[in-house]
């Protein structure tokens, strides 16, 4: 029973980090006007950042996670002028197929220039594999609980601007009707920066939860995270929100269980599922497509 | 304020005057549309000039245009439907720099129906309800010039009624306003002025009171007879 | 002739034709990336069957393309009706989940795959045949009636559903027809390099081949079959430091072309006028005579 249980937190720390991608995903989908295929490469280069600054400064653990939240603010930021004209152009497949050969210069350049392509470890400071709390045979560890806890907060902070603060007003606008974000005078590219540094810090932020639950990163994880945030995204309805994090945790769970029984590399299957299914049935998401 | 020609409208030349209310009227295609988003800058104008308070703002971005206040009441009036009543009154006031729930009290104050509703999805608004929301979301920007784009389109008879009513009201109020209607009669009536458009470029203008005697005016839009 | 220029020749004729099947189903808005993966399963199975069976290369052969494109209802069936995204995503996971599968069945090698695939006489002859039969099948659909459809639908495929095209059954039609294509491509592959690792039938490869339709020219047959000979041949006379590069160019080469130029280098515009110099060429040959 305990085993039952602390699989089930470790399914939700693993969805909470699914939520986080989905939603810096659907931000960008919504106000930065593009699809986003290489976000994932961006968070998993922010990992690598991570790692770096804890190699540099002895395992210091502000440092690294320092590195890895502002890295990803910053990359995104970065990338906002290449879509900018496709955004402009409102080239949504262009814009996928941009995201595409953005994320395979991402994945050699860590395939090549990082680390010699050699997977990154995580020092074990930052995996806070301590358990914390101990029931019975089961554990859940510092990670967990930190992961956890800090996706909520993230989403607490993030559906506060959305909801409550102008800049989060103009981002919902923009995202339903382009047309009427322009005439009440919202600055168009402006808004859509920040849409892409809040993206970005939301990656920054998942990449550092990402390091503590799996421990380790390489080149190919960009592709393999980017499959399930899209999975995810499709299979709530590709923009919506508050869909996108019930799917996360859907897929957390369907991951966490299934890894118990098979080697990792079936986690893309069940992503690969999900796709299919959601396309077969309902091809705009369980919830629609809406903010 | 004054404006000068615009190329994919032929040689179009309007003035409006702080205060008043000029009344653009013509059928549909005729150009007022494009006129009025050519001003507010989502279009770019090929030739010619847009002056604003002794400004050239030809060039300007429409965040820019807005921000220095002209605002527009769209046709179809894109209100945002999955937002609050509030939520789009408020993205009216985006460029607002003052007190913005004293400037949200008075609105309401303006538009009682409104402050029912405050909480409701628009989207869920009647016609009439909808259009006075998107007049009440350009007020909050407290706009030197209201720009009006067939607000009457779509809605019932004693709505257009009160609209109009509501319109003169706020040009009492010292708000200067440029109404672009294919419902001339009632237009005419409550402005100082008019342009009438015909396929990209201006027919006739002068006072409106003139342009309702008018007989060819009278024939092409008023339906032949004077009532 | 020289190894070199054999690979050369090959895997330019097995690119173009990869090239048309992506070419081919975005004639109706749809970006289909099944073929890669109905490629590995052709690689794999005929070389399966040759190497393990020991059945004789047509055989293997015809058993890979029929296997092939039989898969390439499942995804064809689902898909025909899916917005131009879900397409992509579900084709690309689709190549993702093929690359999974045979590196780790049991049967295939693992990440090591399977090596030591016999050559086979003229298979040059045998891969150009097929270029030019996929060549003159691709050209006659351009400039029948469904050409004309396709480009109706490419426009707004509602509006063309009102005008009597079934998007549905042309979709999935054109997938199974470019599922052919890949399987055949695929065995060809195999049998060209005479080895097959998972490796090769992934996401690097797929860019490789968005790149030359894309910044070929996806409005028409031509520009994949210009610009694949440029974009593969020349990384590989580059000197050896430069040519690792490759995928970084045919990234940035891609991005370039969709943000400046969207419509590749080779566009219907540019078709017509070469049309138009040829034949003003003749007409004034032939005054001269």
């Amino acid at each position: 029973m305990e085993i039952f249980v602390a699989q089930i937190i470790n399914a939700i720390a693993l969805g909470s980090i699914y939520a986080l991608l989905v939603t810096g995903f659907n931000l960008l989908v919504v106000v930065g006007g593009i699809f986003p295929f290489a976000y994932s490469h961006i968070v998993v280069l922010s990992m690598y950042m991570c790692w770096f600054a804890m190699k540099v400064t002895g395992n210091n653990l502000l440092a690294g996670i320092l590195a890895g939240i502002v890295s990803g603010t910053i990359f995104s930021f970065l990338t906002e002028p290449i879509f900018r004209p496709l955004a402009k152009r409102q080239a949504q497949l262009g814009s996928f197929i941009v995201a595409m050969a953005l994320a395979l210069i991402l994945t050699e350049v860590m395939a090549q220039k990082l680390n010699m392509g050699i997977v990154i470890s995580i020092p074990q400071n930052l995996q806070g594999r301590e358990a914390l709390i101990k029931f019975g045979a089961a554990t859940i560890t510092a990670g967990q609980i930190a992961t956890i806890v800090g996706s909520i907060v993230s989403f607490l902070g993030f559906f506060y601007l959305l909801y409550r603060t102008k800049q989060g007003r103009a981002f919902r606008a923009m995202g339903q009707s382009p047309f009427s974000a322009r005439i009440l005078g919202i600055p168009i590219v402006r808004t859509r920066i920040y849409s892409y540094l809040i993206a970005g810090l939301m990656g920054g932020i998942s990449a550092i939860f990402l390091a503590m639950a799996i421990g380790t990163a390489s080149s190919s994880l960009g592709d393999n995270l980017a499959l399930k945030v899209m999975a995810v995204a499709m299979f709530a309805g590709v923009g919506n929100l508050g869909g996108g994090l019930v799917a996360a945790l859907i897929l957390g769970l369907a991951e966490g269980m299934v890894l118990a029984y098979l080697p990792g590399d079936w986690s893309q299957a069940i992503a690969f599922g999900m796709i299919m299914i959601i396309v077969m049935i309902k091809p705009r998401g369980l919830f629609g497509t809406m903010v | 304020m004054s404006y000068g020609p615009i190329q994919a409208l032929r040689g179009v030349t309007i003035e409006v005057n702080e205060g008043e209310i000029v009344v653009l009227i013509g059928a549909n295609g005729a150009g007022k549309t494009t006129l009025v988003e050519t001003i507010l800058g989502l279009t770019r104008a090929a030739v010619g000039c847009i002056r604003y308070m002794g400004e050239d703002i030809t060039h300007k971005k429409t965040e820019h245009i807005v921000a220095s206040g002209i605002c527009l009441v769209p046709e179809g009036r894109g209100i945002l439907p999955l937002m609050t009543v509030m939520e789009n009154l408020l993205l009216g006031a985006y460029h607002f720099k003052g007190d913005v729930d004293e400037n949200l009290k008075l609105t309401y104050s303006l538009f009682p129906v409104l402050k029912e509703r405050s909480g409701q999805m628009a989207g869920t608004l009647s016609g009439g309800e909808q259009q006075m929301l998107s007049v009440a979301r350009g007020l909050m920007s407290r706009p030197r010039l209201m720009m009006l784009d067939e607000p009457s389109l779509g809605l019932a008879p004693s709505i257009v009624k009160e609209l109009f009513k509501k319109i003169s009201d706020l040009n009492r109020e010292g708000y200067t306003i440029l109404l672009s209607e294919q419902n001339a009669r009632q237009a005419l009536q409550c402005a100082h002025r008019g342009y009438v458009f015909g396929t990209g470029e201006i027919v006739l203008s002068g006072d409106a009171q003139e342009l309702i005697r008018s007989s060819r005016v009278q024939q092409a839009y008023l339906g032949g007879s004077c009532e | 002739m020289s190894l070199g220029l054999y690979y050369y020749l090959q895997l330019t004729a097995l690119f173009i034709m990869l090239g048309w099947t992506l070419y081919w189903v975005y004639r109706i808005g749809q970006l289909n990336n099944a073929p890669i993966a109905i490629m590995a399963i052709g690689a794999y199975l005929s070389a399966y069957a040759v190497l393990k069976w020991g059945w004789p290369f047509p055989l293997a052969f015809a058993f890979a393309a029929i296997c092939g494109t039989t898969f390439a209802l499942i995804p064809a069936l689902a898909l025909g009706r899916a917005p131009a995204f879900s397409m992509v995503i579900a084709t690309i996971a689709l190549i993702f989940i093929m690359q999974t599968l045979f590196r780790n069945l049991p049967w295939f090698g693992g990440a090591i795959g399977l090596f030591r695939i016999p050559k086979i006489k003229n298979l040059l002859w045998i891969t150009y045949g097929f270029l030019i039969f996929f060549g003159i099948l691709i050209y006659r659909f351009d400039h029948s009636r469904f050409g004309r459809a396709a480009d109706t639908v490419f426009e707004d495929r509602d509006v063309a559903s009102t005008l009597g095209v079934n998007f549905y059954l042309f979709s999935v039609c054109l997938q199974v027809m470019t599922g052919f294509i890949g399987a055949v491509v695929g065995v060809l592959y195999a049998f060209t390099i005479r080895t097959v690792i998972p490796v090769y039938f992934g996401f690097p490869f797929l860019l490789a081949i968005t790149t030359f339709i894309f910044v070929g020219g996806y409005t028409t047959m031509w520009g994949v079959v210009v610009f694949t000979p440029i974009l593969w041949g020349i990384p590989l006379i580059l000197p050896e430091n430069l040519a690792v590069f490759r995928n970084f160019i045919y990234g940035a080469l891609l991005m370039g072309t969709l943000i400046l130029r969207s419509e590749g280098v080779i566009d219907r515009r540019m078709l017509k006028k070469l049309e138009m110099s040829v034949r003003s060429i003749f007409k004034t040959n032939l005054k001269k005579k």
